[in-house]
């Protein structure tokens, strides 16, 4: 362990109730006094005296002095602000050999088509980017998707029921190949265990693809951007046609047949400018298709912000940043209020996720080692196959991060590449962050940073800067929901996030 | 001078209420993996998303 007499690896901040402190070595969230406070980015550099001597006019002597000795016993006694940094360590290389980086894999997710019937406004594959595919004509033939299939589920994971998505594109334009490879994939010896999920962008919801989502009980995630004067704006056919009505006919033709489908579907709310936050939230609220068919649950949605870069996209409306804080405000008081609940589930799902996966994370030291880079096992967590038959470690990698090919298999190398190629990003400033702990840049964040000229894939400072603001403001949420009753924050340990 | 938030009770799986679910890539890429030890020639991992170790045995 490397302990170094050097300023305590914490992370402060103030809110409205006071001082509060992040610490990374024992991943402890505390609330401080003031003093504690001030003297904590001191510690470790500069002598008790040197510190009261810097502090003197704004606390006493004798509270500076506690201060101290109440560090200096803390790290004896809990473990508490040590100034621990991992050493960063490559992933271990034997995770990238055969037999090893191509077994137990998760979840296959085939890329159909290339074909979009859709011309989303914000869409990255219209928008002339480096690292994504134009819209493209090229579609999976029926001999590479058995290929793939078989592939992945010879080495599935014999203890978790392998999932296969169906991407695209629009895969619902492949329908035919969609029944064809469920057939295939069910004749295999997993394919009892098989789940399927289809990513599509709901218009193509007919009877033939009703049949089939129902009887197979596929998992859908529809793309919905909210009530049809949003979702119009942005998400246009390819003749410049609304598509919402067409969205919600096809859910409904689904939901009449099996109301219970409802637990299968997730619908993806994108937000580009200008973002009317609270008119997104209120539709899902009481969600039309629910409504009509007597669904009580509540919409499973994920909230994302398009990604605008490189694209020309002018600023209008209030900014999304504000309008954040005030729906942050509104989630932290309807928590208080056990009116949780009753929240939108868009609301719910721009917040909950971080704090309750941040509620139960480990509680352990800080090893003496990390491996930057997530939980990604490149092709193991999730292998994704493209329409010419590349394997990649999913689908927001780009086209330059490959795996290998359906001839190849999982490529050792190319999977030790990946995994060398992002440690070489990261090694030098991973040590020092704060979020080091609650981190999830992984190789996506490269492929949309890559140089096709020189080949370079790096992982962009702004990228860990977000990182970090997301976790401060889920550490200032905590703060605040935990100063509450108890039967206000006790959601967090009745939850969990799968 | 200071007090600990956030003690995590331990809730067995049945009794948990709800269950969130994420966006495939946050659910997992918004984790990270910790090598807290490694005995025997075998990465622990903890998945915060779930707080379940993984476990990857690699061979000999």
């Amino acid at each position: 362990m490397k302990e170094q007499k050097d300023v305590p690896n914490c992370h402060l901040f103030e809110a409205e109730r006071g001082n509060f402190v992040y610490d990374v070595g024992s991943n402890e969230l505390l609330a401080v006094e003031p003093e504690l406070a001030a003297v904590l980015p001191l510690y470790g550099k500069h002598s008790e005296n040197e510190i009261k001597h810097i502090l003197k006019s704004d606390f006493l002597l004798s509270k500076i002095k506690e201060a101290c000795a109440t560090i200096k016993s803390a790290q004896i006694e809990e473990g508490l602000f040590l100034a621990l940094q991992s050493l960063l360590v490559r992933p271990d290389p034997r995770l990238s050999e055969p037999g090893v980086c191509d077994t137990r894999l998760g979840h296959l997710v085939l890329s159909l088509t290339e074909k979009c019937n859709l011309r989303c406004r914000y869409c990255l594959h219209g928008a002339d980017l480096d690292w994504v595919r134009d819209h493209g004509s090229g579609s999976m033939s029926l001999a590479a998707s058995t290929r793939a299939v078989n592939y992945f589920l010879d080495r599935s994971d014999p203890d978790q029921p392998p999932v296969i998505s169906f991407y695209g594109g629009e895969p619902l334009l492949e329908i035919g190949l969609i029944e064809d490879i469920v057939a295939v994939s069910r004749a295999h010896a997993r394919g009892d265990d098989l789940r399927f999920a289809v990513d599509t962008n709901g218009v193509l919801l007919d009877d033939r693809a009703v049949d089939l989502i129902l009887r197979e009980k596929m998992h859908l995630q529809i793309s919905l951007d909210g009530p049809r004067e949003i979702h119009d704006r942005c998400r246009i056919d390819t003749g410049g046609a609304a598509t919402f009505d067409l969205i919600m006919e096809g859910v409904d033709r689904l939901l009449v047949r099996d109301p219970a489908a409802a637990r299968r579907l997730i619908f993806v709310t994108t937000l580009a400018p200008p973002v009317d936050l609270e008119a997104v939230a209120e539709f899902f609220a009481d969600f039309p298709p629910y409504v009509r068919h007597g669904i009580k649950v509540q919409p499973e949605v994920t909230v994302n912000f398009a990604n605008l870069r490189g694209q020309d996209w002018p600023a209008a409306g209030e900014p999304a940043p504000v309008q954040m804080e005030r729906v942050q405000d509104e989630y932290l008081a309807a928590v208080r209020d056990g009116r949780r609940l009753r929240l939108s589930p868009v609301i719910r799902a721009l917040f909950e996720p971080d704090l309750i996966r941040f509620h139960h994370r480990s509680r352990g030291p800080l090893g003496d080692r990390y491996t930057p880079g997530g939980n990604c096992r490149p092709g193991r967590r999730k292998l994704h196959v493209t329409v010419n038959g590349r394997l990649q470690p999913c689908e927001r990698t780009g086209d330059l991060l490959n795996l290998g090919d359906l001839e190849s298999g999982i490529r050792p190398e190319a999977v030790r590449g990946l995994q060398e190629g992002f440690f070489a990003e990261v090694n030098d400033r991973c040590g020092s962050c704060f979020a080091l702990r609650m981190c999830g840049v992984c190789f996506a964040a490269q492929a949309e940073s890559a140089d096709h000229a020189t080949g370079d894939f790096p992982v962009p400072e702004a990228m860990c800067e977000g990182v970090r603001r997301r976790l401060d403001r889920t550490l200032r949420m905590m703060a605040a929901i935990l100063s509450m009753p108890s039967e206000a924050k006790a959601f967090l340990d009745d939850t969990i996030v799968a | 001078m200071y007090i600990k938030l956030d003690t995590e009770t331990k809730v067995p799986e049945k009794e948990k209420t709800e269950t969130i679910r994420q966006d495939d890539c946050q659910c997992v890429c918004n984790s990270a993996t910790e090598v807290p030890e490694e005995p025997d020639g075998v990465i622990v991992a903890r998945n915060f998303s779930t707080n379940q170790i993984q476990v990857d045995t690699v061979p000999d």
